[in-house]
Formats: C-alpha cells, structure tokens, sequence
C-alpha cells in the first residue's frame, strides 16, 4: 500500500506525457528537424523547474516523507554514456518514443507498440547478456 | 498512423519498430539512463555525464533523421 504513492505519480506522469503530445512519433521528428519549438519547450521548462527544484531541496535540506536527507546519486560518465547515448539516439529517431512514453502509448491503445516495448526489454536483456565485453 | 499491424509487416515498419525499439532498450541501458534519467534529472542536477549523454542522444537523433531515414526510406 505505501507504493501506491509511486503508482499517482505514475498516473500523472503519464498523463501528462500523452496530453502533452511527447509520445507522438511525428512531435520527435519535428524536433529532430528542427520544424517545431514544441518538443525544446517542454524539455527545456522541464528542466528549468527540475534544477529550481533541486536547487531549492538543496538550499534548505528538505528532508522526504521518512525524514532522511534527499540525496540525488550521481550518474559516472564512460564511453557507455557515449555510445548508449548514440545508440539510444538513433532508437530515438526510429520509434519516436523514450522507455516512459513507450508504455503510455501502450495504455492510450496501441497495442502494437507491445512489440516495440518487448523489443526494448530485449535490448535490455542483451545489454545484460554482452556487458562485460562491451567498452566502458 | 504508422504504428499500427499492417505495418509491421512490412519491410520499413518492420526496422522502424523492432529495430528502433531494440536501440532504445539496449542505449538506455548502456548509456545508464534515457531522457528522463539523463536529460532532465541529470541536468536538472547540473552532471557533466548528463550533458555528454544528452548531447548523445541528441546527435544519434539527428543522424539517423537526416541521414539514415531518408537514406532507407
């Protein structure tokens, strides 16, 4: 029952996702041509309120539910950010669609992106499967 | 609408889906983190890795929407 906190956020997140337009293939395109402002507003305002947020939580030590401190883990940089990176650029380009939106536009109906949510999970699974032989 | 069955089979739905989905599982995993993880918490959050990895993602997109897409398809 306490998660279900993370199931309302969830809930929110997706909604907005699709009532934003960010899970349309045709709305990443656009911004991969630079025809649109659409997709830079919403990433660009995303991070604007994430940094005001993060600096503020760490202005004042605001503490979670539990009372501990929020500490946000850094993420390493190796060439696995690079050529991901690239990788998953080009994923991007293809299916018009992050991990997150993926699943929100299974839920708003098209089941067909089923295959590509299941295509994604194999990505994963072969990253697994070939990690230690890959650059880092 | 370009998602739908019909399109998986053929050819360019076929590369489109399960290759692009593909992509983005196995990059997300690789790069540790997609646009949500890397992009807007991680710059959000002011990490160099986030901008190296953002500008990455950005570049792949581009490659493959100027270049490769028109190319194939």
């Amino acid at each position: 029952m306490k998660n279900l906190k993370y199931f309302f956020v969830g809930l929110i997140f997706g909604f907005i996702l699709i009532k934003a337009e960010v899970i349309s293939w045709f709305r990443i395109q656009e911004m991969f041509r630079f025809q649109s402002f659409h997709m830079y507003g919403i990433i660009g305002s995303a991070i604007a309120i994430g940094a005001l947020s993060i600096f503020i939580i760490k202005k004042f030590n605001i503490k979670d539910t539990s009372g501990n401190p929020i500490t946000i883990a850094p993420k390493e940089l190796n060439k696995g950010t690079v050529i991901g990176g690239l990788c998953f650029g080009f994923g991007w380009a293809l299916t018009g669609a992050c991990p997150g939106p993926l699943y929100a536009l299974v839920g708003s109906g098209h089941l067909i992106i089923l295959i590509v949510l299941l295509s994604a999970i194999a990505g994963t699974f072969t990253y697994g499967l070939l990690k230690d032989k890959l650059p880092h | 609408e370009i998602f739908n069955f019909q399109n998986l089979l053929s050819v360019n739905g076929f590369l489109f889906m399960i290759v692009g989905g593909f992509l983005v599982g196995f990059g997300t995993r690789y790069a540790n983190g997609c646009t949500s993880g890397h992009s807007i918490m991680g710059l959000s959050n002011l990490q160099f890795s986030s901008l190296v990895a953002t500008i990455c993602f950005f570049a792949g997109g581009l490659i493959m929407s100027w270049f490769i897409i028109p190319l194939l398809f």
